[in-house]
């Protein structure tokens, strides 16, 4: 009787082991890599997770959905970036931030295709909205033409918004909530550009900026009647829609979110084609393998210089990250890889500035990009980046456009 | 020959810039010392009469020394100093026109024969700014320090260019810098205004309200090119060729010798001699605006005859008081035109001296207003049409106001080469009028192409046409070729310049 119960007993592990086995192959699928998951949550109707990758101690496994996305450190990135891996993007939905961070991941869910431009404009790194302060630099401005031969010329900016509280009572009453940004440049270089500057006021109700422009050979500061908004950047393969003149200005449609494809062929790794700029200069991200919204952006007037331009914009940060234009024939005319960095990850770690923002048309094989707060660099001019310095409210002058500053902190 | 000169001249000075290659000199001698400059070149030939004349062929120096100083240094922010040695070696290349009159030649074949007694000190006067033409195109060009005193009182003391106007290429608020129409071709402001000394204070209530004082101890006359210079105008011409010998005219050559010239120039030493002037600037409703009054003396020097035969005459500028203002907007539609900007500019000025058909001076007040109006057309072709009009007050008549000359001196005014002038239709009308379009754009990706075209016209039938194309071919140099294009009457301001149709070079390298 003892030896039969023996037999039931072995037969019983025999079968459970069997079973267990025949579970975990095909039923309970564990996970491709056995890694620790370091964060999961819900963003846009999708579950997200970051895992650890078990022997690749700097890299990460990202999961959104369907969509899987190994992360991996680049020389580029910021050592904050580095560090944290695709966690450094969380920083930006933590719950209690400042505004455009103060709407949470699922109230962001609820923006239509407009707003999600919109805030990715004013909230974000383009119209400074979420400070309270203003920015400082001098940087060049990189031309190259389709052989890889370089011109640059070398300038200073200033970019303050006006959202945050504190912003919005320094100006006068009539003007808040109508201003958005002020922006300020002066060119040092090339000479024959020396000495001119730009002073730019942005609005919110839609009326066209106010652009004063002083020329030094004529001594005059005059008021510029805003430049066709497709028109080139002089100098440069950048359209004045890109930069200095930009307002949800298009129709706009959510054709879907995605990890931000990496692109990383476009510029800068994993060989930067021209000799002077590494692939590790300068430090910056660009949000690759980051959850998007995936906004199709069409002219509002025809005809345009795209006939449909593709955006990515990080849901995290709010800010825009790829865009790739094209034609109306379906080819595409031009990439710009929206990269940023952030000048005092410790002091200020919720306030990114743009850097770099290489842009390629591809019709004529012409880049540019304006590299930031690199320090030194051989054969450029020094580069420094400064937030909150105190710059007065009264240096926001055409006048100052006449004196021809020569140094980006020209108000002390 | 002298084409073909030109041309080589121009290659070599290119392979000579080129040579010099595309790194920059160092330029920052020191801590907040920074040198930078130019070289470069402009031609001029003229298109009409001898076709391979040049007009003249300019090297120019240009270098700018620029030094901010510490934070730590109280008040002086920068000290600027611009030196701008030039040297027209039309001179040594050219026999005819300005570069025929060497000192006591007269040119064969010329357009301009000249009298032996005008043919002098033509070339020191225009060879090199190292003599007399310092006065009006000044080898120490710029030479201001910034001052800040308190966080809103700023100042430029020195020799500077101060603009008031919003204009570009016809003036009506800019009177504080003389012009120099040494050459009337040259456009570019910066160019054509004489820098002065002067004291320039604002004060800043807030970003776009502020007071600005401007004080101008010594006076400087607007300069107009003389003794058969290529550039000297039909009234400078006569007024010399007169002032050498008023018998001739008077059929008598010779009986009075040549008239005495008198200069009675303000003494700079007492300040009641000195032009001041205040402007308010601000901004209201979005349209930036100024308030000007500048106390000052004309431009130009007016003659009065101390006989009544024109033998002594004292040369003096008359005190003229102006009150103005300027103005700019930006419109978001306007009649259907999305983003124009608008702007003008008045100025009423009180006792102008108006010369008339016979001679005489006359003191009016007159009343100048232009209106701009800027825009992007075809996406980035830049439009500026400009309307300037100016009224003499009080006149005696809407046209040809100065009539009832002596018929004696109607056919005195004859001009050699050029033809009669008709004086009995005087200097100007009571209303002037001048419109001008000035349109630019930019070609190629990188913007390395640029270009203008520049049209005035003027009530009396005048035209000046002026297309200009650069072409950047690095950072450092860059070439352009123009034309400048003159239509309308003998004797009216640019219809006279017909004669100096020209075609333009100019080749810039930056160091």
């Amino acid at each position: 009787m003892k030896r039969e119960r023996d037999d039931d007993f072995i037969s019983l592990i025999l079968v459970l082991t069997f079973c267990a086995t025949i579970f975990f192959l095909f039923i309970g699928k564990g996970p491709a890599y056995a890694g620790e998951i370091i964060t999961k949550y819900m963003i846009g109707g999708k579950e997200y997770k970051v895992e650890k990758i078990e022997g690749e101690p700097n890299n990460y496994m990202v999961y959104w959905g369907d969509e899987t996305f190994k992360w991996e450190p680049y020389p580029y990135m910021q050592d904050c970036v580095i560090k944290e891996g695709p966690l450094f993007y969380d920083r930006w939905i933590k719950p209690g931030l400042k505004y455009p961070w103060d709407v949470s991941l699922e109230e962001r869910q609820k923006w239509d295709a407009a707003d999600i431009f919109k805030m990715a404009i004013y909230g974000s790194a383009l119209w400074f909205g979420s400070r309270e302060y203003e920015y400082a630099a001098n940087h060049p401005s990189i031309l190259w033409d389709a052989k890889g031969r370089e011109r640059f010329d070398h300038r200073a900016s200033c970019g303050k918004g006006y959202f945050q509280p504190e912003a919005v009572k320094s100006l006068p009453k009539e003007m808040q909530g109508v201003l958005g940004r002020k922006y300020f440049e002066i060119w040092y270089e090339p000479d024959e550009a020396a000495g001119m500057g730009l002073l730019d006021f942005s609005y919110l109700d839609g009326r066209p900026d106010d652009v004063w422009f002083y020329s030094p050979s004529v001594r005059k500061v005059r008021r510029f009647s805003e430049g066709s908004r497709q028109d080139f950047l002089p100098g440069s393969t950048y359209r004045n829609e890109d930069f200095v003149i930009t307002r949800p200005l298009h129709k706009y449609k959510l054709i879907g979110t995605e990890l931000r494809p990496p692109r990383l062929e476009y510029f800068g790794f994993p060989k930067c084609p021209q000799k002077n700029w590494t692939d590790e200069k300068p430090k910056r991200y660009a949000g690759e393998g980051q959850p998007c919204w995936v906004i199709e952006e069409t002219p509002a007037k025809e005809p345009w210089w795209f006939s449909k331009h593709i955006r990515w914009i990080n849901m995290k940060d709010i800010n825009l990250s790829l865009s790739e234009a094209y034609d109306s024939k379906g080819r595409m005319i031009r990439w710009m890889v929206h990269s940023y960095f952030l000048p005092y990850p410790d002091k200020y770690p919720l306030d990114p500035n743009w850097q770099m923002w290489p842009v390629k048309d591809l019709n004529t094989g012409f880049m540019s990009f304006d590299p930031m707060g690199f320090g030194h660099q051989p054969g450029y001019p020094d580069s420094h980046f400064y937030y909150n310095e105190g710059m007065p409210e009264s240096a926001w002058s055409p006048q100052e456009l006449l004196k021809e500053h020569k140094k980006p902190l020209f108000w002390r | 020959m002298k084409v073909k000169n030109i041309f080589l001249y121009a290659i070599g000075l290119t392979l000579v810039f080129f040579g010099i290659g595309s790194q920059s000199v160092a330029r920052e001698l020191a801590e907040g010392l920074r040198l930078t400059g130019y070289l470069k070149n402009e031609t001029y030939l003229r298109l009409h009469g001898t076709p391979d004349h040049v007009m003249s062929s300019r090297n120019i120096v240009n270098f700018d020394i620029n030094y901010n100083f510490p934070g730590t240094v109280p008040i002086v922010r920068r000290l600027f100093i611009q030196l701008r040695p030039f040297y027209d070696t039309v001179f040594d290349w050219e026999n005819e026109g300005t570069g025929g009159a060497r000192g006591g030649e007269i040119a064969s074949g010329s357009i301009i024969t000249l009298p032996p007694l005008q043919n002098r000190h033509i070339r020191d006067k225009y060879q090199d700014n190292f003599g007399e033409a310092d006065d009006w195109d000044p080898l120490l060009r710029e030479c201001w320090m910034d001052i800040k005193i308190g966080r809103k009182l700023d100042g430029r003391l020195g020799r500077q260019i101060v603009s008031w106007g919003r204009s570009d290429g016809i003036y009506l608020l800019d009177l504080i810098n003389p012009f120099n129409y040494r050459n009337w071709s040259v456009f570019d402001e910066e160019d054509v205004k004489i820098p002065l000394w002067m004291v320039n204070l604002t004060y800043s209530f807030t970003a776009f309200n502020n007071l600005q004082l401007l004080v101008i101890p010594r006076y400087v006359p607007e300069y107009d090119a003389g003794d058969g210079h290529d550039w000297a105008p039909n009234v400078v011409r006569f007024v010399e060729e007169f002032y050498a010998d008023p018998g001739a005219f008077f059929g008598l050559p010779g009986l009075f010798g040549q008239a005495s010239v008198r200069f009675d120039e303000p003494d700079w030493q007492d300040p009641s001699n000195w032009e001041w002037g205040v402007r308010w600037g601000g901004m209201w409703k979005g349209i930036t605006y100024s308030l000007n009054y500048f106390y000052t003396w004309s431009d130009i020097m007016s003659d009065y005859p101390q006989d009544p035969f024109g033998l002594v005459v004292k040369r003096n500028p008359n005190r003229i008081s102006v009150l103005g203002g300027s103005f700019d907007y930006n419109f978001q539609n306007l009649l259907g035109l999305e983003n124009l900007v608008i702007r003008g500019e008045m100025a009423y000025f009180k006792n102008k001296v108006f010369v008339t058909g016979d001679f005489r001076n006359r003191e009016k007040d007159s009343i100048d207003y232009m209106l701009g109006f800027d825009k992007y057309f075809l996406v980035d072709y830049w439009v500026s049409l400009q309307l300037k009009q100016s009224w003499i007050l009080d006149s005696p008549s809407w046209r040809d106001p100065f009539l009832g000359v002596a018929s004696r001196l109607k056919q005195l005014l004859i001009i050699p080469g050029v033809g009669t002038f008709p004086i009995a239709e005087g200097f100007r009308d009571t209303v002037e009028t001048a419109i001008s379009l000035f349109i630019m754009k930019d070609y190629l990706p990188g913007d390395f192409l640029h270009t203008q075209w520049f049209l005035l016209w003027t009530h009396r039938g005048d035209w000046w046409f002026r297309p200009k194309v650069t072409y950047d071919w690095s950072k450092k140099f860059r070439t352009a070729i123009g034309f400048n294009f003159y239509w309308g009457r003998g004797y009216n301001t640019f219809g006279e310049w017909t004669k100096n149709d020209n075609a333009f070079f100019e080749v810039k390298y930056d160091f």
